[in-house]
């Protein structure tokens, strides 16, 4: 990592645990600075405003408690359930850590302002894009009918988080749930796609 | 209606004015007291903390706007594929307005301290059990393939709305959405839900019809 790159991650790590403690609001640049060591306008020469230095510390944790979910995904002509019920308890473990929710409930708290939820959509839809390649392919591998990849992608991840991500993230359940709660909602969830996903037996050639 | 419950109208829309405005954080119980023209003890005597009364408050605008698609539920007559394409968009509609959507971001951000979160996801079962209610009958008549009612109810839910609102949480949509996107969206979810629960003995007919445009929608 360059030095700059390090210092700016330095001031996202600083910045994040601030934000988490006392929310967007009772956080200031100023206390930013004092805990990361450094001065004012080093903090403003990475990140011009405190919302975008939240949107950018938001953004950088979901990366990194996100990182590698689909580096491990297997070639869909090995087994598509298969490949698709480890992807599937992978997202909702780390979708439903303590630490993805709490960011998911900052994120959403401050959606409104400046267009910080809009722009965390954005900067985190290539996460659904990688979900719908890996459809795609299933799809042109016959393993599945075709349809609108993307829109696919979409519909795995409802079915798999439907109830089990509202829960937790209302608090309404602990967080992490456990891991027989994430399998049972994985193997629900890719039971019901492949149905829904199922070749059509009258154009199937398989 | 009774004295009793227009008092508790009375003190939900005051408290639901301010609590829109103010936001819950900056919203006192002697505010709505005063606002509702009633003394505090009144207030906690139907609502026993704010918590519960910004719970009650959002649940009775959902009472509100989806008690006649739920109603078309509990009709014995009532066409499946009808009703399951109603309730996907009126819930949308609904759970996308801006001031759903607000009062969600509310209870979301405060979940971790405070029990409003969990109290509002434990009042809204009850509209789950009822959709579950109306599966289970679907499923025994054999429309549905037989599986479990509660879960086919919230996948259908998820389909219908899980999408569309984490956009509009986000910001990222308009609130309301489009009837254009409303429509697009309970289309889908209606379509892939017949195709999960097609009953089993007719899978390659069902899925032969579900592939087409014969799909029963009545979207319009």
């Amino acid at each position: 990592m360059r030095k700059t790159d390090q210092k700016r991650q330095h001031i996202l790590d600083t910045a994040y645990r601030l934000f988490r403690s006392n929310g967007f609001e009772k956080t200031t640049m100023s206390e930013i600075t004092a805990a990361a060591g450094g001065s004012k306008a080093t903090v403003y020469n990475y990140f011009p405003s405190k919302e975008e230095l939240f949107l950018e510390c938001m953004v950088n944790i979901t990366d990194h408690l996100l990182e590698g979910l689909f580096a491990g995904l297997q070639d869909p002509k090995a087994d598509v359930s298969a490949a698709l019920l480890n992807l599937g308890k992978d997202i909702l473990r780390l979708t439903c850590t303590p630490e993805m929710l709490a960011s998911r409930r900052l994120v959403i708290a401050e959606a409104a302002r400046s267009g910080i939820g809009k722009l965390f959509h954005e900067k985190t839809l290539h996460y659904m894009q990688e979900l719908a390649a890996f459809l795609r392919g299933a799809m042109q591998d016959g393993y599945l009918r075709e349809a609108d990849p993307l829109q696919a992608a979409y519909d795995f991840r409802a079915l798999l988080e439907a109830d089990i991500l509202e829960r937790c993230l209302l608090g309404a359940t602990k967080a992490p749930p456990s891991a027989a709660a994430v399998s049972r909602a994985a193997r629900n969830a890719v039971a019901a796609f492949l149905r829904a996903y199922a070749m059509d037996r009258t154009t199937s050639g398989r | 209606m009774r004295k009793t419950d227009r008092k508790r109208r009375q003190i939900l829309d005051a408290a639901y004015r301010l609590f829109r405005d103010n936001g819950f954080e900056k919203t006192t119980m002697a505010q709505v007291a005063t606002a509702a023209g009633g003394s505090k003890a009144t207030v906690y005597n139907y609502f026993p903390s704010k918590e519960e009364l910004f719970v009650e408050c959002v649940t009775s605008l959902c009472d509100h706007y989806l008690d006649a698609a739920f109603a078309g539920l509990r009709n014995p007559r009532a066409d499946l594929s009808a009703a399951l394409s109603r309730l996907s968009k009126n819930t949308p509609r609904l759970t996308c307005t801006p001031e759903m959507v607000a009062a969600r971001r509310l209870l979301i951000s405060n979940a971790d301290h405070s029990g409003i979160g969990s109290l509002f996801y434990g009042r809204t079962r009850e509209y789950v059990r009822d959709l579950a209610d109306f599966l289970r009958r679907a499923m025994d008549s054999g429309q549905l393939r037989k599986d479990d009612p509660v879960l086919a109810a919230q996948q259908l839910r998820a389909l219908a709305e899980a999408e569309i609102l984490e956009r509009c949480l986000l910001d990222a949509e308009a609130m309301p959405p489009s009837s254009a996107t409303i429509s697009r969206t309970a289309r889908n979810a209606v379509k892939l839900f017949f195709r999960i629960y097609a009953p089993l003995r007719h899978a390659t007919l069902d899925q032969r019809s579900a592939s087409g445009d014969t799909v029963p929608d009545s979207s319009g």
